[in-house]
């Protein structure tokens, strides 16, 4: 998605182009078609084997993609816009049979080829939650969190969703009485919110 | 000239018993750049006069206070005496340690006041001292230096009794009736900043007639290059004019809209992390501490400032944050956070009203697991220049620091969202 410049007016403006550009810019910033903006959502369970950090697919339901950031991976996100981005992701798990299991999850960035300041294929692991879930209480948990990421974003950086925990679990679709049917599905968002370089 | 406050890392004041002529304070942990000041009323339980107290805290090499001023009641019941100290770093966990020259048996009631804003030299602040005999009037005169400076006071006297503050200028931190030493102590400041520099009277009302002894020292503000490490002045907020019909309109109309464009695609936002990992998550609430700053278009990260955000464009802002407290062992303990927001001195409120918003909580799992609470969310107060937003945590148990390592670290992050 290309960024429009702001034009700069001058007494006795006759440039019917700078109109255009000024127009272009609040459009931009104005109309959620044209800002980079995601979240995808999960309707099959994923399974998450203990003490291994894992990647949770999501591009294969993109409710919400207008800059085209799942069609290069279907995991995760590929920045196609230059800028700073903030992100956030919401996974339900299924309960468990035993034991109180720790969960963490986290975003990770692999830099691209197009990212002036890092080489590729650096990695840079930013956002986080950790808690407990216990199991015999008859409900699932949720671990949700937000984050901007710490670098400017260059087009073919990579974000996913990463889970670890100490037993495996598996992330819950549709399956708890505890939430509304067809709400409590693992999501990820994302959306460009200001310029960076 | 900037406000001073006084710092959540203040103790709650310790009525103690001495030994050996050495009473401690409760622990603290006052950020960098604070002053510390101490409240001391000494309570000896054998009157001796010509008594002195030597001030200093626990740190690993440890800081000697100033004593600042310091009084005898005439019969040398109590020692009342008012010292200070400024920390340019943080000292970590300390307690204050005071040292009486008589080390016969004694009560001590000690306050520490972790103040911000307050100017690290402090040479030129008055202090004043009064004592009388048989009288239920413990006040004094103080002529202060400083518009907007802070005034801290004690008085004790020789016999048990209920002190009051004589007025509304003085707030009681607090006071001590105590039948063991036979004595009685209070600590307070003046209610307000102080006005254009006047004589002013405060004390206390005694209930009883007693000789007392009375101090008072001024604490003066930061002249405005200390401020303005934390407030700088922001972004200029576009205006956006209505344009009526018949109007001609110019340049000036047009490149308004593209200022606010302009703005739009560049408003603030900052994220800091912990660099150290090392704080420690106690009991009662502590500041989360940042030691290096990802961006910060907006001059919102001041490392002498080092567990706030401060916003200088005013405007409605989201919080992020998270705290790493590390792979802890056990599922009995947990860690509640929350953001912290305190008023700056461009907010109508006036300075230093505080408020939190967006709990967090984690636990581990066991037999260990990592433990990292998060919170995210519009901040539902208008932010005005100057306001600053913290992370807190407290544990339900003690032994738990921040970690940076096997993970992503602490971090805050603060995002304008609209005007």
């Amino acid at each position: 998605m290309q960024i429009p410049s702001v034009p700069v007016f001058v007494a006795n403006e006759v440039n019917v182009n700078h109109l255009q550009q000024l127009s272009n810019v609040v459009s931009f910033l104005t109309v959620a078609n044209n800002i980079p903006m995601w979240r995808s959502y999960k309707t099959a369970s994923a399974s998450i084997p203990a003490a291994t950090w894992t990647t949770v697919t999501f591009g294969t339901n993109a409710a919400v993609d207008t800059d085209s950031v799942f069609l290069a991976n279907t995991q995760g996100v590929t920045i196609n816009t230059q800028g700073y981005y903030e992100m956030e992701v919401c996974l339900p798990f299924t309960e468990e049979a035993t034991g109180a299991n720790t969960i963490q999850i986290g975003f990770l960035l692999t830099v691209g080829n197009n990212n002036p300041h890092y080489a590729a294929n650096t990695t840079f692991r930013f956002g986080g939650k950790a808690d407990l879930m216990v199991a015999g209480t008859g409900t699932d948990y949720t671990f949700c969190m937000a984050d901007i990421c710490p670098i400017v974003l260059f087009p073919g950086d990579y974000i996913v969703v990463q889970v670890w925990a100490t037993v495996a679990v598996s992330t819950s679709t549709l399956t708890n009485n505890s939430a509304t049917a067809g709400w409590f599905v693992p999501t990820f968002s994302g959306r460009w919110i200001r310029t960076g370089s | 000239m900037a406000n001073i406050i006084e710092d959540t890392s203040t103790p709650a004041p310790s009525q103690v018993t001495a030994s050996a002529g050495v009473a401690y304070s409760a622990t603290f942990t006052p950020p960098a750049n604070s002053l510390v000041v101490v409240l001391i009323s000494w309570q000896q339980f054998t009157n001796s006069t010509g008594q002195f107290l030597v001030v200093a805290d626990t740190a690993g090499t440890p800081n000697s206070y100033s004593v600042k001023a310091s009084l005898q009641d005439s019969d040398g019941s109590t020692i009342n005496a008012i010292a200070e100290f400024y920390y340019s770093t943080a000292p970590g966990t300390i307690q204050i340690k005071v040292t009486n020259s008589n080390t016969g048996s004694s009560n001590a009631l000690i306050a520490p006041r972790v103040i911000n804003n307050a100017n690290s030299v402090q040479t030129s602040a008055a202090t004043a001292s009064a004592s009388a005999n048989a009288t239920t009037n413990f006040t004094g005169s103080i002529t202060t230096t400083q518009s907007g400076s802070w005034v801290y006071t004690v008085a004790g006297c020789g016999l048990p009794a209920t002190l009051t503050p004589t007025n509304t200028g003085t707030t009681a931190i607090s006071s001590w009736n105590n039948s063991q030493s036979n004595d009685s102590s209070a600590v307070g400041r003046m209610t307000y900043q102080t006005g254009s520099p006047a004589a002013t009277t405060l004390g206390w009302t005694s209930s009883v007639n007693r000789d007392f002894g009375w101090v008072a020292v001024e604490v003066l503000a930061a002249t405005a290059s200390t401020s303005s490490a934390n407030l700088t002045g922001g972004m200029t907020v576009p205006v956006l004019t209505t344009m009526n019909a018949g109007q001609i309109v110019t340049a000036n109309d047009f490149n308004n809209i593209g200022n606010a464009c302009t703005f739009l695609m560049n408003k603030p936002i900052a994220r800091v992390h912990d660099t150290a990992g090392t704080l420690a998550i106690g009991t009662s609430l502590t500041d989360i501490i940042y030691g290096a700053a990802d961006f910060d278009t907006d001059n919102m990260w001041n490392s002498s400032f080092n567990t706030r955000l401060t916003v200088q464009t005013p405007g409605f802002y989201k919080v992020f944050y998270m705290i790493d407290a590390g792979v802890v062992s056990g599922n009995t303990l947990a860690i509640s956070s929350q953001a912290f927001i305190t008023t700056g001195p461009n907010n109508p409120s006036g300075p230093g009203v505080t408020n939190v918003c967006w709990p967090g909580y984690g636990a581990p799992g066991s037999p260990t697991g990592r433990v990292c609470p998060h919170s995210s969310g519009v901040i539902p107060w208008y932010m005005y220049a100057g306001d600053y937003v913290k992370v807190q945590a407290l544990s339900s148990t003690t032994g738990l620091t921040t970690n940076i390592t096997g993970f992503a670290a602490s971090y805050l992050a603060l995002e304008f969202v609209s005007v």
